[in-house]
């Protein structure tokens, strides 16, 4: 199936890949189908994109967590493991939107507070809101980068 | 928005599926009881709001914010 979107413009969506967030995410409750996809000639870079496959102007900037901090170990609900079907943590994965700051771009955050948590073998995803204060809703995600470090 | 006066131990039904239940009442905070069906979700309004915003935000990006920030990485090395 083809996209045209508006920042990759048209790209091949292999229905096998796509992500379903059966409730889509928090404020887009209506988007359900996303792909990953890399930066454009960057495959090697740990921030991607979460393209809407129903959606073609809508995209999200997307971390591993653990690229970024390392000691990232959010408490899921029993209920949202539930929900995707999850019964033992090799299934799952956590990734997480990253926001930047227009004119600012070092100043990019990630949102520790609302990961999301992806199913892999049924690739069914939910974003999930973590009760307590433990992660911020937004982690500078280049402080003390170990990639810049190197 | 539909307000209603509640004493502990009563409830709010809404819908078919969804009840809400004040439990107990302590100064200023209120317990309240939810029951709704498993995919219905149940959030704080405040942070289910600060997530929304920031979703929204987040949407806003770019692929030439990305690139100016993969420049201004691997200028930094």
């Amino acid at each position: 199936m083809k996209l045209h979107t508006s920042r990759f413009g048209e790209i091949d969506i292999d229905e096998e890949r796509t992500i379903n967030f059966p409730q889509g995410l928090l404020g887009f409750s209506d988007i359900k189908r996303y792909i990953i996809l890399d930066h454009p000639n960057k495959p090697d870079m740990p921030l991607k994109w979460l393209q809407s496959a129903d959606n073609p102007d809508l995209a999200f900037v997307i971390t591993d967590p653990l690229m970024f901090c390392p000691d990232y170990s959010p408490e899921i609900e029993e209920k949202n493991l539930k929900e995707l079907n999850i019964f033992d943590s090799s299934e799952r994965v956590i990734i997480v939107i990253v926001t930047i700051p227009h004119g600012e771009p070092e100043k990019m955050t990630a949102n520790l507070q609302g990961p999301i948590l992806v199913n892999l073998k049924t690739r069914e995803a939910k974003q999930v809101v973590l009760t307590g204060e433990e992660y911020p809703l937004r982690h500078p995600l280049l402080k003390d980068t170990p990639i810049l470090k190197s | 928005m539909l307000i209603l006066t509640r004493r502990s131990g009563e409830g709010v039904r809404i819908g078919e599926d969804v009840r809400i239940v004040i439990l107990e009442i302590k100064g200023n905070q209120v317990k309240i009881g939810i029951e709704a069906p498993e995919d219905t979700q149940v959030h704080r309004d405040e942070v289910y709001e600060r997530i929304k915003t920031e979703n929204i935000e987040a949407s806003t990006a770019t692929t030439e914010h990305l690139q100016r920030l993969f420049k201004l990485w691997t200028e930094k090395k």
